[in-house]
């Protein structure tokens, strides 16, 4: 996996504190692979959040605050609300190559 | 110095009113709703697309260009200066709302390029950079004001947009 601990920290932290204590998150894509370089940093999270507008606006401010804190770097965030029955492919994807942070 | 703040003004008043233009159709086009976003009719997906990329036009020349030549021309800060310390200081001169909120700007507007396959992700997108436009009409505002009260800059060309 690359990324730091100070990086692996800050986006468990962060995601806590906008998707709430529950909220699980995945490192997935290429930054999981350690013989490649840069890339996007791609994360899956998993939150009770039960509401789009709820995981909406705590996706805004997460993304925000790792700016902050990680400088404006390609970032990207893919949610599933557990209460949602939808499943997309890529919530599976990210469950199954990903490393749980 | 002068020369490249008046063509990024020139350029950035011309965005504003295109992009105060597109949030004004966007939002006189009904509610947006997860159905009209999912599966858009024709007028919608070109409606959608004009707002998304002027948006993001205007974030680039406002944030990417004009902000730090501003910085710059104001001898606020050491042109090498890291982003994140010209934007807290934008936000000490009252030229973006806060920090905080402007990286939530530049994060909506680099999920802008992503073609997401949830329709609530673009939903939540255009939604925001619907509410979000009158703030990045305002920074621009701010810019001007900071320049000709601060810079002495004459700003002949282009009007601040107050159409929104």
């Amino acid at each position: 996996m690359r990324l730091t601990p100070t990086q692996v920290d800050t986006i468990r932290d962060t995601a806590r504190r906008c998707f709430g204590q529950d909220a699980d998150v995945w490192l997935f894509g290429s930054r999981v692979d350690d013989t490649r370089r840069g890339g996007d940093i791609d994360l899956y999270i998993e939150t009770d959040l039960d509401t789009p507008e709820a995981s909406w606006d705590a996706e805004r401010r997460f993304l925000g605050a790792l700016y902050m804190a990680l400088g404006e770097q390609k970032i990207d965030v893919v949610v599933k609300r557990r209460g949602d029955q939808r499943q997309l492919p890529i919530f599976e994807v990210a469950r199954a190559q990903g490393v749980h942070l | 110095m002068e020369l490249r703040l008046q063509t990024q003004f020139e350029q950035c008043a011309r965005l504003a009113a295109w992009l105060a233009d597109a949030g004004k159709a966007v939002a006189g086009s009904g509610p947006l709703t997860v159905d009209r976003v999912a599966a858009p009719s024709p007028t919608d997906a070109d409606l959608f697309d004009l707002l998304l990329y002027r948006y993001m036009r205007m974030q680039d020349a406002l944030g990417g260009r004009l902000l730090p030549t501003l910085l710059e021309a104001g001898g606020e800060l050491p042109v090498e200066s890291a982003y994140i310390d010209k934007l807290n200081q934008l936000e000490r001169l009252g030229i973006v709302g806060s920090a905080a909120r402007w990286m939530e700007l530049r994060a909506l507007r680099n999920r802008m390029a992503h073609d997401y396959p949830d329709s609530d992700v673009r939903l939540g997108i255009l939604r925001e950079a619907l509410t979000s436009v009158p703030e990045l009409l305002a920074t621009y505002t701010a810019a001007r004001r900071y320049a000709s009260e601060k810079l002495g800059l004459a700003l002949a060309v282009g009007t601040p947009p107050d159409r929104t």
